[in-house]
C-alpha cells in the first residue's frame, strides 16, 4: 500500500516507531498508522510524552520528544502502531523552578494534555479512585467518525428561546426517573419527552467538561455523607465531556453518548447551551495539585501577582489567564470545538467578567478573547451568554464588552422581579423596565431585549419553591455553619417557614410561583427555567447545594404528580409565549422602528401608579395596526397586584370587534387558573372591569 | 369606654361583631348603619388577622376598644402586627401620618367596603401598635 | 349565628343555601361548596340569601372567583338578598354579574 512520505517513521525509541510530528492542530490526532501529538509551552526546556496501557499504575514507555521535532514552543511527534483503545497518554515537561516569576516546572508529575479529548480516571461518578495513581485524569484517543446524519445546530432565534437550566446527574438520578441509566447523558435522553410536553426548546447543561467530584471531597460533620465538588465548576479537561456522567462511561464511549443526546435533542427542536467555565481550573492555587496548566506553562495559563501567587477573582484559587495569547488561543479552539465536534449550539460563560481581565487582572475596556470570540467565524451562529460578574468585584451586568452577539444573565431581573413578587415598596418603576427587556441596560447601545437573560432563579440560590418557602437560607448541611450562600435572596416564606401543614400558606405559596412564572414568560428577554421548578422542587431550603449527591440536587419525579397543576399552568405559559411573537421582540419598542408599544396601565387605565407606595401595575401590548385594515392579530394584557388584597383594574378599550379573553387568572386554583392558548374564555358580563386578586396576575387576550 | 382583648384568629371575628353590634344598638343606631359600622370593623380586624399577624408568621391580641358620647360612637382596633395603614398601599412614614384621608387611593375591595361605611375613620401607628378608629355619628 | 352553606343539586341547577354570617372565618366552607357545585358542571347556580345575616368581602371574593372561574355559560342567581349585603354587592358592582330577584323560580 502506498502511504505519503511523511507518514513514514524517521526515528525509534525503544521499539516505537517515530516521526516529526505537525504543530498543529493541538493535542492528539489519528494520522495514517499513527497518532500525532502536539503540544506547546513557552518556557519548558524539554517534554516527554508518557504513555500508559489503560489504567497500569506504572507507563508503558517514556518518550522524550527529539529537539529536532520541536517548532518554535510546540514539540509535536507521531507515534506508530499504537492500540488507540488501549493507550493513555501524559506529558513531563522540564523547566525553571522560580515560582516569584511565575515558573513552577516539575518533571516529577506526569501532565494532562489540556486538549485531551476523553479523559480517565473517574470512568464512574464517585467510585473512589486510587489514590496514589501517580497520574489521576489520563488523556486518551478516540475515534471521530460519529454518525450525525442530517444533524446540525439548529439555530433557532435567541428571541425564541425558552431555555431550561439543568444538571446533567441530577435530573435522572432519582430512583422516581425510572430511567435505565440514571443520571447520565442516556438517562437525560430519555426524558426528552418531558421536555417536550413542557416546551422548553434549549437546554443549559451545567459544566460537563470532565471534572473532578472528589475534589475537595469531605465527609459532613454532621451526617458523615460524603460532599462532593458536585456542580462541577472546575475544569480538568476542556475537550472531553464527562465520563461519569454517561452510561458507557466504563467503556470508555462517553464521546459518542453525548453527541447522541445532542443528536436526539435536536432531533426534537431542542437547542443545547453548555455551561463553561474558563475563569480558574481545578487546579487550585500554589497549594493544589498539579495535574496540568501548572506543569505546563504556569506563567502563561494563571494570572499571577508579581510575587508569583495566584490572583483569585474566581475566589476558587486560581484565574485563568484568558487575555493570554496562548490561552485565549486555547479557548477558542474549545469552543469551535465543541461547536464544531458536537454541534452545540451555545455558550454560557460562567463569571464572564473575568475574560475581560487583562494578564494582571485589570479591566480591560477592549478584551481580545471576547472580542475574538464575537466575530470567529466558526461560532457566528452560536449563542454567547454571559454571566456578567465575578468574584473579584467586578459587576457587568448592562456594561459587558458585547460587540453586539453577546447576551447576559440580568441579575437584575432576578433581583427585581423577587422583591416585586414580596411586596417590596417601590418597585414598579423598575418592573416595568424588566417586562420590557431592560432598556435601562441593553437599550443605550441598541443591543436589544434578547441581550437579557431573563431569569428568577438558577442553580445559585433557591429553588422557586424555596424562594417563598423561606426567609433565610438554611445550608447546614453544607458543614459551614450556615455561613455559606449569598443572604440576599428577597425570598418570603408566605407566613411559615419552610414545611407546614397550614393550607392557606400552601395556597399562597402556589400563587406566587405562578405568578413568578407568569412574570417570567410574558416579559421581553429571553426566558430561562431551572430545572424543577415547574414542579415545584424544593432544596429544603438550602442555597447552596453545590456539594450534595442526593435528593436534595435530585430531580424528584414523584414531584409531577403531586403538583400537576403547578406544571399544567407553566406547560400552558410557555405555550403562551411561543404563540405570541408579541412576547418574543427582537428589538425594545419604543426606541426602535418596530409599529407595537407596550402601553401602561394600572388599576386604572391608562394611568400607571409610578409612585413608592404602588404594588400594582397593568401592560398592554400591540401592534399598532392591530384591528385595522386586514389585521386582526390579538392584543395582550397582563395585571400584576402584589398588594396582598384584591382590587378591580379597569380595562383598558380594546379596537372594534375586539373582546377581552380570559389566558390566566392566579388568583383561581388549579386547573381553573389558565386555559390552552387560543382556547381563553370571553370575559362575561363586562370587558370594562376585571377583579385581580391579592398577590395574583391575570392575562388577557384581545381579539375578534 | 369599654376595652376587650382577643387573641387574633380568624375565630375572633364572630365575638368582635358581636361587641360592636351590642355597642350600636346601646346607642341607638340604625339597624343600617349598625351593619355598615360592624363590616368596617370585620374588614379590618380580617386584615390585621391575615395580613398583620399570620402572613407574616407572628401571633398577637387586638384590642377592642368602644366608646359612646352623646355625639358619636366610636370602635378602636389596636393591634401589634405589621405596620399597615388601610389607607394607602404603603407602608406609612412619619410625614404619612399627618396626611388627610383624600389625598390618598384606597386600596383593596375590603378596604374599600370598610372605609365606605363609616362616619370617620382613623389610622395612627406610635411605639409598634396599629390604632384603627372608626366614628359613626349618631343622629 | 352559626354559619351554613347547604348544597343540592336540582336536574342542572345548583342551589346552595347561605345561612347566618359570612366572614373571613368561614369563607373557605363556602367556597369548598362552591367548588363541589362546580364539579357538576350546572349550567345555573342559584344562590338562597335571604337567611344570609352578614356578608364580608371574603365573601364577595368567593363569589366573584366563582362567576370567574365558571364563565359565560354558566348563569348565577342570587336570590332574597337583604338590604345590607345586596348593598356589598352593589359597591363592587358584582350585582352586574348575576340576576338578582327576591324569590326563586
Amino acid at each position: 500500500m502506498d502511504t505519503r512520505i511523511d507518514f513514514y517513521p524517521t526515528h525509534q525509541h525503544q521499539g516505537y516507531k517515530l516521526r516529526p510530528g505537525r504543530p498543529v492542530p493541538f493535542g492528539a490526532t489519528l494520522v495514517p498508522g499513527g497518532v500525532n501529538f502536539a503540544i506547546c509551552s513557552r518556557y519548558a526546556t524539554s517534554c516527554t510524552l508518557v504513555l500508559f496501557e489503560k489504567g497500569a499504575s506504572t507507563p508503558l514507555v517514556e518518550i522524550p520528544i527529539p529537539e529536532v521535532f520541536r517548532i518554535g514552543n510546540t514539540w509535536c511527534m507521531v507515534v506508530f502502531d499504537l492500540d488507540y483503545e488501549r493507550i493513555e497518554y501524559g506529558y513531563r515537561m522540564e523547566g525553571p523552578w522560580d515560582p516569584r516569576v511565575g515558573h513552577r516546572f516539575d518533571s516529577s508529575k506526569i501532565l494532562l494534555d489540556p486538549y485531551a479529548k476523553a479523559i480517565g480516571g473517574r470512568d464512574v461518578w464517585g467510585e473512589p479512585p486510587d489514590w496514589n495513581d501517580p497520574y489521576p485524569h489520563r488523556a486518551r484517543l478516540i475515534f471521530e467518525d460519529f454518525d450525525w446524519e442530517d444533524d446540525r445546530p439548529l439555530e433557532t432565534p435567541l428571541a425564541d428561546l425558552v431555555i431550561y437550566e439543568l444538571h446533567a446527574r441530577s435530573f435522572t438520578r432519582h430512583s422516581s426517573a425510572e430511567v435505565k441509566h440514571p443520571g447520565t447523558y442516556a438517562g437525560l435522553m430519555a426524558k426528552i419527552p418531558y421536555l417536550k410536553e413542557l416546551g422548553v426548546n434549549c437546554v443549559e447543561l451545567m459544566p460537563i467538561f470532565e471534572f473532578d467530584e472528589f475534589e475537595n471531597s469531605r465527609p459532613n460533620p454532621v451526617t458523615g455523607e460524603t460532599m462532593y465538588n458536585y456542580w462541577g465548576y472546575s475544569t480538568v479537561g476542556f475537550f472531553a465531556p464527562k465520563a461519569g456522567y454517561a452510561a458507557t462511561g466504563p467503556l470508555g464511549m462517553q464521546v459518542d453518548e453525548f453527541k447522541n443526546l445532542v443528536k436526539e435533542l435536536h432531533r426534537n427542536g431542542i437547542e443545547i447551551i453548555l455551561d463553561v467555565v474558563f475563569n480558574h481550573t481545578a487546579e487550585g492555587n500554589e497549594q493544589g495539585p498539579t495535574l496540568s496548566f501548572r506543569g505546563i506553562d504556569n506563567q502563561t495559563y494563571y494570572m499571577l501577582t508579581p510575587e508569583g501567587y495566584y490572583f483569585n477573582f474566581s475566589g476558587c484559587g486560581n484565574t485563568l489567564n484568558c487575555n493570554n495569547p496562548i490561552v485565549r488561543m486555547m479557548v477558542l479552539d474549545c469552543l469551535r470545538y465543541w461547536a464544531a465536534e458536537y454541534h452545540i449550539d451555545g455558550f454560557r460563560f460562567d463569571l464572564a467578567a473575568i475574560l475581560g481581565r487583562d494578564p494582571w487582572g485589570a479591566p480591560m475596556p477592549n478584551p481580545p478573547l471576547l472580542e475574538s470570540l464575537a466575530f470567529d467565524p466558526i461560532l457566528a451562529k452560536c449563542k454567547l451568554i454571559a454571566e456578567a460578574w465575578d468574584a473579584g468585584g467586578l459587576y457587568q451586568v448592562g456594561s459587558f464588552p458585547a460587540y453586539g452577539r453577546w447576551a447576559e444573565w440580568n441579575g437584575k431581573y432576578r433581583d427585581d422581579i423577587r422583591r416585586f413578587l414580596k411586596g417590596d415598596e417601590g418597585m414598579i418603576p423598575a418592573l416595568a423596565q424588566r417586562l420590557q427587556g431592560s432598556p435601562d441596560l441593553y437599550g443605550w447601545n441598541r443591543r436589544g431585549p434578547t441581550a437579557s437573560i431573563n431569569f428568577i432563579t438558577c442553580h445559585d440560590g433557591f429553588t422557586l419553591y424555596d424562594l417563598f418557602a423561606y426567609n433565610y437560607k438554611h445550608n447546614e448541611a453544607n458543614g459551614e455553619q450556615n455561613r455559606d450562600g449569598g443572604d440576599d435572596n428577597h425570598s418570603w416564606n408566605c407566613g411559615a417557614e419552610g414545611e407546614t401543614d397550614n393550607s392557606e400558606v400552601h395556597a399562597l405559596r402556589q400563587r406566587m410561583i405562578k405568578n413568578a412564572l407568569a412574570i417570567l414568560l410574558m416579559s421581553h428577554g429571553v426566558p430561562m427555567i431551572l430545572m424543577g421548578d415547574e414542579v415545584g422542587r424544593t432544596q429544603r431550603g438550602n442555597n447552596n447545594t453545590y456539594c450534595h449527591d442526593n435528593d436534595l440536587n435530585w430531580f424528584d419525579w414523584s414531584l409531577l404528580e403531586r403538583n400537576t397543576g403547578l406544571f399544567h399552568f407553566a406547560r400552558q405559559m410557555i405555550a403562551f409565549r411561543k404563540t405570541h411573537p408579541l412576547l418574543r421582540a427582537r428589538e425594545h419598542l419604543g426606541i426602535s422602528a418596530v409599529q407595537a408599544d407596550f402601553i401602561w396601565h394600572g388599576v386604572h387605565a391608562w394611568n400607571a401608579d409610578w409612585s413608592p407606595g404602588s404594588r400594582t401595575v397593568a401592560f398592554m401590548l400591540r401592534e399598532r395596526q392591530a384591528g385595522q385594515g386586514g389585521n386582526t392579530n390579538p392584543v395582550l394584557y397582563m395585571a400584576l397586584n402584589a398588594y396582598w388584597d384584591a382590587l378591580p383594574f379597569q380595562l383598558p378599550e380594546l379596537p372594534i370587534n375586539y373582546r377581552w379573553h380570559l389566558f390566566a387568572n392566579t388568583a383561581l386554583s388549579s386547573p381553573h387558573d389558565i386555559y390552552e392558548p387560543g382556547h381563553e374564555i370571553p370575559l362575561e358580563p363586562y370587558q370594562d372591569s376585571f377583579l385581580v386578586g391579592g398577590r395574583a396576575v391575570v392575562i388577557l387576550v384581545g381579539r375578534p | 369606654m369599654i376595652q376587650h382583648s382577643l387573641p387574633a384568629s380568624l375565630a375572633a371575628l364572630s365575638d368582635i361583631r358581636r361587641l360592636v353590634t351590642q355597642a350600636c344598638q346601646t346607642a341607638g343606631l340604625s339597624e343600617d348603619a349598625t351593619y355598615r359600622l360592624a363590616l368596617a370593623v370585620d374588614e379590618i380586624a380580617t386584615n390585621i388577622i391575615t395580613h398583620g399577624y399570620e402572613e407574616q408568621g407572628m401571633t398577637g391580641d387586638i384590642v377592642v376598644s368602644l366608646d359612646q358620647t352623646d355625639k358619636d360612637l366610636t370602635v378602636i382596633l389596636e393591634d401589634t402586627g405589621v405596620a399597615f395603614d388601610p389607607r394607602a398601599q404603603s407602608l406609612p412614614t412619619a410625614e404619612d401620618l399627618d396626611k388627610p384621608l383624600d389625598d390618598r387611593e384606597i386600596g383593596g375591595l375590603g378596604i374599600f367596603l370598610a372605609l365606605a361605611g363609616v362616619d370617620r375613620f382613623d389610622y395612627q401607628r406610635s411605639d409598634n401598635v396599629n390604632r384603627n378608629l372608626f366614628v359613626m355619628n349618631l343622629a | 349565628m352559626a354559619f351554613s352553606a347547604n348544597l343540592e343539586m336540582t336536574g342542572s341547577e345548583a342551589r346552595i343555601t347561605l345561612e347566618g354570617e359570612l366572614d373571613a372565618a368561614v369563607a373557605d366552607q363556602f367556597r369548598q361548596t362552591v367548588e363541589r357545585a362546580a364539579q357538576e358542571k350546572p349550567q345555573k347556580l342559584v344562590l338562597f340569601m335571604d337567611k344570609l345575616q352578614f356578608m364580608a368581602s371574603a365573601g364577595l371574593r368567593v363569589l366573584v372567583f366563582a362567576k370567574q372561574r365558571m364563565g359565560r355559560d354558566v348563569a348565577i342567581y342570587v336570590i332574597g338578598a337583604t338590604g345590607p349585603v345586596l348593598n356589598t354587592m352593589q359597591m363592587s358592582g358584582f350585582h352586574q354579574a348575576v340576576y338578582l330577584q327576591e324569590s326563586y323560580p
